[in-house]
């Protein structure tokens, strides 16, 4: 420690010396250096997005009017006919179908439920909170691939665990994974597994920010927890549950996909396919890149509509508060 | 005010009893792998919703090591994380710091980019950047894995949350001494915002351990596979065997997450519950 302070006194005294040499560095030059500076400490992450997110989402936009089989030397431009042919595509259409499905689930289970469990390991339960929030947060820890495999071992259809506890209910035998339905649904799960916990601190933070005297002040008012939920802490918390939604629906588009490609690889006949899902399939099974380019760019569509419409809410909701 | 008493104790109840059955849903799945894992063979397949084990043995971790080069999966699998969170972590502090204490007329516009680059599914953007690493020929190695991932916008978002906790007047202050920025970071900002780079690292740690997709696209040789990997080799093969193995090799990779998370918890969870939040 001391010879720390003894460093830094020298150090002091070179800089005074430094000073007295009459080196005065304008204020321009200051500004040019540190904005040289800025640029300097940016550039490797900028350069990062740009190769590996920025040019890939132009390139993607490249390959969707070729035809290409990723090996042959010649991409042959086919102007949009990849797209067209996308729309005439029952299988694509479906695709879409069980991508909105499958957001739709998530959207009950990742979003509407944490926020309700937030508010009432907040406001309903007087301790417990931290025990059960960090219990709550671990499995959004473990590796969805883990997700999915222990999910296919629950719900297996002869000898699973979850259609034995059914059949103490007189529920008859449920084949989850060969079935469309039931198998998005399963899907749906895993991405539930790993994503509740981390929305649930998200709508945690958000409820903890809340003004405790305002939660207070309604109380003395004998106004009921419904009430205080859906009055205050619902419109004070709304530009993070904006925030969440936002995510939730981005994230759970990619995490669709490992437990697509274990639990059902899209089948069965298609019917768990989601637009993720048939990327891949176009990409590296079919090698029809302008057909997955393609689709990549529709659901980049999706996404950013999504995200505009997140953002044009949030001015809307900011200025009304 | 006696009956007002008791209807709220029931009131709690109630609530504590709604949280501890979401509690047991979210930690079933965990200890059933577990469990399962020390199962015999012949117990697994018959066992049905029952979670314990009438016999305790290690034979599924035995068969592991026998079935898939156990020692060379984890390895692989600690060189692709280590990496990506090394390389991750020095691109996002210089990141976080430039736009948190060199801030210009541009920092607004460079954080609009990045915030943009984290709502691009990677779906979307997988087979331009398998090209790119074909082009580059850098498949089945471990810098394939991780070099995509070398740049993250939350983790920036998330660091500089935190560096604007630290006052300004401090680096200020350094900086009339002409102290460089450098020095500035590494001997200022980053101890005082140390628990939550240390936080920081463990989640991208543990992100890149669990990562499936990018590994099954880029490790297409059995010697490079990842323990994400092996365990999808041995999931959904009918038999006690595969199920046993593939348990025991989820359990083995979710141990160290779960040891890290235990160090660091209360880092980890303040830091994602203010994730959320605005300024």
């Amino acid at each position: 420690m001391a010879e720390k302070e003894l460093r830094k006194q020298a150090q002091k005294e070179e800089r005074a010396a430094a000073k007295k040499e009459k080196k005065i560095v304008t204020k321009a030059m200051r500004k040019r250096r540190d904005g040289l500076l800025f640029a300097l400490l940016l550039s490797p992450a900028i350069i990062f997005f740009v190769v590996f997110v920025i040019y890939p989402v132009l390139y993607n936009v490249y390959l969707s009017f070729h035809e290409w089989n990723m090996v042959s030397p010649n991409k042959k431009f086919v102007g949009i006919k990849n797209y067209e042919n996308l729309f005439k595509d029952g299988e694509f259409i479906q695709s879409v179908g069980t991508t909105f499905k499958y957001i739709g689930i998530c959207l009950i289970t990742i979003f509407v439920f944490p926020y309700f469990l937030s508010y009432a390991m907040v406001h309903l339960i007087d301790k417990g909170q931290e025990t059960y929030r960090s219990v709550l947060f671990f499995p959004s820890l473990i590796s969805l691939s883990v997700g999915a495999i222990v999910f296919q071992f629950l719900f297996r259809g002869i000898g699973g665990p979850i259609n034995a506890m059914l059949a103490w209910f007189g529920v008859e035998k449920i084949s989850w994974l060969n079935d469309g339905p039931t198998a998005i649904l399963v899907i749906a799960f895993v991405a539930t597994w790993k994503t509740f916990g981390y929305n649930m601190l998200i709508f945690l933070g958000a409820i903890l920010e809340v003004p405790t005297e305002l939660i207070e002040a309604a109380k003395l008012e004998n106004a009921s927890k419904w009430k205080i939920f859906w009055r205050i802490v619902l419109p004070l918390t709304s530009s993070t549950a904006f925030y969440a939604f936002v995510i939730t629906f981005t994230y759970g588009l990619g995490q669709v996909f490992t437990p697509t490609n274990i639990l059902t690889s899209g089948g069965p006949t298609n019917s768990t396919s989601n637009l993720v899902y048939t990327i891949y399939e176009a990409a590296f099974f079919t090698f029809q890149s302008g057909r997955a380019a393609a689709t990549a760019l529709v659901t980049l569509a999706i996404v950013m509509v999504v995200v505009v419409l997140y953002q044009a809410l949030e001015k809307k909701v900011h200025y009304a508060n | 005010m006696q009956t007002k008493k008791v209807k709220n104790t029931l009131k709690q109840i109630f609530w504590h009893a709604v949280i501890i059955a979401t509690v047991i849903v979210f930690l079933y799945p965990f200890l059933y792998m577990v469990l399962t894992s020390l199962k015999p063979f012949a117990d697994i397949v018959a066992s049905g919703a029952n979670i314990f084990p009438k016999r305790i043995t290690f034979d599924n971790y035995i068969h592991t090591a026998d079935a898939v080069p156990l020692l060379r999966v984890i390895a692989n699998s600690f060189m692709v994380a280590t990496l990506t969170m090394t390389v991750k972590m020095i691109t996002s502090v210089l990141g976080a710091y430039a736009l948190t204490f060199l801030p210009n007329k541009y920092s607004n516009k460079v954080f609009y980019f990045f915030i943009i680059t984290m709502f691009v599914p990677f779906s979307v953007i997988m087979l331009p950047n398998y090209l790119t690493l074909a082009k580059l020929s850098l498949l089945d190695t471990i810098v394939g894995v991780s070099l995509p991932q070398f740049a993250d916008a939350s983790a920036i978002f998330r660091l500089r949350q935190s560096m604007r906790l630290v006052p300004k007047s401090l680096i200020e202050a350094a900086r009339l001494d002409k102290v460089p920025h450098m020095t500035c970071l590494t001997k200022i900002v980053m101890p005082l915002i140390k628990s939550s780079i240390a936080s920081q690292c463990i989640f991208m740690f543990v992100n890149c351990w669990n990562e499936y997709v990018w590994p099954m696209l880029i490790l297409r040789n059995q010697e490079m596979m990842t323990i994400t990997l092996a365990m999808k080799k041995f999931s959904g093969s009918e038999g006690s065997t595969g199920w046993g193995t593939s348990m025991a090799l989820a359990t083995i990779s979710v141990a160290l997450p779960l040891v890290l998370y235990l160090i660091a918890q209360k880092q980890i969870i303040s830091s994602f519950m203010s994730s959320g939040i605005k300024e």
